[in-house]
């Protein structure tokens, strides 16, 4: 066995001791670069097992301890999981740098090492759902998964951020009970939790149709708790407060990685476990179908209303979230791998929105409304220029992440039948004409100079006040937007200082996207490959 | 608005029956009948005294809050029944439980009985499966553990900024001290003659007890996770009959996350050398041992001890966060 089959291990104990660890460190910037130095070092060896993988193109099973799979534990990677996970820390470093600023104010100081540990939990725990090959051992990590992003979220410790943890930690654990229960069930009719064993007998059950209906509900149950927790359409009303309210990086984070990690697991769930065919005769592959295009409308819609910027992001995540599961509904290989196109593209899309959204609302003196935003692009240019290219590339303009993704989506959809084809190319269309509507107002209103006659205070005052009376209209209690505090951070208005950090996590997200929107092809048929070999 | 007709239908309500039990599932402070029982400036502490409507709460809102409270108490029990009737019809759809020909007796369970003792040395065949067979989901719920303690130190743990419950913002660090000061005199001061006699004989006997199931974790039934729960009680039980001033003579904050933290790392550090060796084919340098024997199944016994501090510590460390926001 090469050395490199050690690494998704290697990764996984790495991100896991770097948690544990933390609480000695106490200092914040301490557990910040220790952070920085566990994730960088996943993200090594994720990419040497990417490139090893790709040259010999075959997968491998990793037995974790002395006893072979049935009895013991074991991983199993391919080339998707390690493009997969070498993505993940990629993002997750870019995360935690790009809001590494505004985590500092946020967060007081005696939490922050306790951020930076729940971070290292959470990349430790969807390298390892990535990678798992056994059912259990996703549940495991999907629990710490589970209470590190709530923790990340709540960390900020405001009264908004406590309301939308409670929201969040209520509909999560519903989805988590949901998978115990399809996996207990589905112990009882198999009496196998790995993955390989499991199909087996699936198959043979599906064949002599026995046990039929505990079957069906199962698969039902375990496709709905991870639409729950990755808040496919009528479960994402948690959605919009967690992300919107938790700090500039929780909010990267959570949006571009907690919630694919969940989605991850039902692709190699349905793979690996239930396949496809299965699924298109029990029909719930046409639900998660219906119910994608329900959230990528929906989402738009309530994102079009919106005029917080972070919870417009947020909602625009919603329909995102539609677009890969529409892909995993038309359920034909190239949908599959457009979904998990579409979910690296959104991966390195979303959390590049956050962190210039929470540098901008840094630069408007801690103002979340559109109307106060507006020129602050131009006062923060980097930001600014994240934002539109971001904005562009979830519109689907060429030469951006987003626009391949949408590509495949249309080609998938012609190889399928007339109906479906007619309605998720209309989806397609309409879904993008929504996203531009309210992304294009907001790019625009960024880089529109504001009057200068207005005098700045009495300015931010008001922009506060409305943005306070925003904010009541959605029923959630604005706890920071003081017209004392805002006339206090106008100092900071003046002069927005660019960051090492902050410029590094930029220029990166912006060259991934760039990169991700020119060679598609490419990575593509690194998907495509990985795929066959899952 | 919802506060607001509890603190009106407090008075009448609070001392009967359903009251009280409304309160309790409310997650308020159940108004005795006997003040006595709590000392007076703790009381007034605990008392959650900014219960205002927030701004938003016009008459609009509160309309539109009760019409969504009527639609949700329907919402809640249709689709509860639902669930419930669909659960309720797919388990009398399973394979019956404990037959011989059901799915779940298969080469796996097989190999567990009668290779077990074998394999991992360990004569209770549970401890085997978690802490030698299936050890990777074992350290996964150990870190769940883990996780959840820090998560909950996250929320509850005063430092300056959001004890208090003044405004859930910015407290003051002075008014925090004198609370906590207030707590432990009480404490200090009760004549709890009752709990303080029995506790002190039976402490000893229960965290003694603790300590024999983990460290015969392998031997006979029991381990790491009960043990731990048994010695995490004993500490808990020691901390509400002498106060919580007493545990922290010999179990502070640092030694709280020192132990933790060692723990669980030198529980990963044993299971990183096991995984790697078992691996890659080298064979384990750790004796299996005769079966039976105290020092026998390997990493289990060490694992067992790690364990139980992990889960002594995360519950007295609950405990400690809920009732005082400190350990």
């Amino acid at each position: 066995m090469p050395f490199v089959y050690n690494f998704p291990f290697f990764s996984i104990m790495l991100c896991l001791i770097g948690g544990i660890v933390t609480p000695f460190v106490r200092k914040g910037w301490l557990a910040q670069k220790l952070n920085m130095l566990v994730i960088l070092g996943s993200l090594g060896m994720n990419i040497a097992l990417l490139v090893e993988l790709l040259i010999t193109n075959e997968n491998f099973v990793y037995t974790m301890g002395h006893f072979p799979a049935p009895f013991g534990n074991e991983l199993r990677g391919g080339p998707l999981e390690a493009l997969l996970a070498s993505c993940f820390c990629l993002v997750m470093a870019l995360c935690n740098l790009g809001g590494v600023d505004t985590l500092y104010k946020d967060i007081r100081p005696q939490k922050q090492y306790l951020y930076f540990l729940m971070t290292n939990l959470l990349l430790c725990s969807m390298i390892s759902m990535i990678y798992t090959n056994d059912l259990f051992t996703g549940y495991v990590f999907i629990e710490i998964n589970t209470i590190a992003a709530c923790a990340i979220v709540m960390v900020k410790e405001s009264g908004e951020t406590t309301v939308a943890t409670i929201r969040y930690l209520i509909m999560s654990l519903l989805g988590s009970g949901l998978f115990l229960f399809g996996m207990a069930m589905l112990y009882g009719i198999t009496g196998h939790l790995l993955m390989e064993d499991l199909q087996e007998s699936i198959l043979a059950l599906a064949a002599t149709g026995k046990y039929a209906v505990p079957l069906t509900v199962t698969i039902g149950m375990m496709a709905l708790s991870t639409a729950v927790k990755s808040a496919l359409f009528p479960f994402h009303s948690w959605l919009p407060g967690a992300h919107g309210s938790a700090t500039t990086s929780a909010s990267s984070i959570l949006s571009g990685l907690v919630l694919k990690a969940y989605i991850i697991l039902l692709i190699k769930i349905i793979y690996r476990v239930f396949t496809p065919e299965l699924l298109q005769e029990l029909h719930i592959s046409d639900f998660l179908l219906v119910f994608g295009i329900a959230g990528m409308i929906v989402g738009s819609v309530k994102a079009l209303k919106e005029r917080h910027i972070k919870r417009m992001v947020a909602y625009s995540s919603v329909s995102q979230i539609g677009y890969i599961f529409m892909g995993i509904g038309l359920n034909s290989e190239i949908g599959m791998a457009a979904a998990i196109l579409h979910l690296l593209a959104h991966a390195f899309t979303k959390p590049m929105l956050f962190c210039s959204a929470g540098a901008l609302v840094e630069t408007a003196g801690h103002q979340y409304d559109m109307k106060a935003l507006k020129g602050s692009g131009l006062k923060n240019k980097l930001a600014g220029i994240g934002f539109t290219v971001g904005g562009l590339s979830m519109i689907g303009i060429p030469l951006l992440a987003g626009f391949a993704p949408k590509l495949y989506f249309s080609e998938a959809a012609l190889g399928s039948d007339w109906f479906r084809l007619g309605v998720v190319l209309a989806a397609l269309a309409v879904s993008t004409v929504l996203n531009a509507l309210y992304y294009l107002p907001m790019i625009v209103n960024l880089w529109t100079p504001k009057k200068s006659q207005e005098p700045s205070h009495g300015d931010a005052h008001g922009a506060s006040q409305e943005g306070h009376a925003a904010q009541e209209a959605h029923g959630e209690p604005a706890a920071e937007l003081v017209a004392g505090e805002a006339a206090v951070l106008e100092e900071a208005h003046e002069a927005p200082r660019l960051t090492v950090s902050f410029v590094v996590s930029m220029v990166v997200f912006l060259a991934c996207n760039v990169a991700l929107g020119v060679a598609f092809g490419p990575i593509m048929d690194m998907i495509r490959t990985g795929l066959h070999l899952l | 608005m919802n506060r607001q007709n509890q603190n009106q239908n407090h008075s009448k309500e609070s001392h009967s029956l359903w009251g009280r039990l409304s309160a309790w599932v409310n997650g308020e402070e159940v108004q005795r009948d006997t003040q006595q029982e709590i000392h007076p400036e703790v009381w007034e502490s605990r008392k959650n005294t900014d219960v205002q409507p927030t701004v938003g709460e016009t008459g609009e809102t509160i309309r539109r809050l009760r019409g969504f409270r009527r639609f949700y108490i329907v919402a809640c029990v249709g689709i509860g029944i639902i669930l419930v009737s669909l659960l309720l019809f797919v388990c009398s759809q399973m394979p019956p439980f404990g037959e011989v020909d059901v799915p779940t007796n298969n080469e796996v369970t097989q190999k567990y009985i009668e290779d077990g003792l074998e394999d991992t040395g360990a004569t209770n065949l549970v401890a085997g499966i978690i802490l030698d067979y299936r050890a990777f989901d074992t350290l996964g719920e150990s870190s769940v553990l883990f996780t959840a303690v820090m998560s909950v130190l996250i929320l509850l743990k005063k430092d300056g900024g959001n004890g208090g419950g003044k405004g859930g913002g910015k407290g003051d660090v002075s008014e925090e001290s004198r609370q906590l000061a207030a707590e432990a005199r009480f404490s200090r001061e009760s004549p709890n003659i009752v709990m303080k006699c029995v506790s002190l004989i039976l402490i000893p006997i229960i965290l003694l007890f603790g300590i024999y199931v983990v460290l015969n974790g392998h031997i006979s039934p029991g381990g790491g996770f009960s043990g731990g729960a048994m010695m995490g009680g004993g500490l808990i039980l020691y901390a509400t009959a002498y106060g919580p001033e007493s545990v922290k003579r010999f179990f502070n904050f640092k030694l709280f996350t020192g132990v933790t933290s060692g723990a669980l790392l030198a529980y990963a550090c044993m299971k990183i050398y096991s995984f790697y060796t078992g691996a890659n084919h080298i064979p384990s340098l750790m004796p299996l041992g005769t079966p039976g024997a105290i020092l026998s199944g390997g990493f289990i016994l060490p694992l067992n001890v790690c364990v139980g501090m992990i889960v002594a510590c995360t519950m007295y460390g609950f405990y400690s966060l809920y009732t005082r926001g400190e350990i």
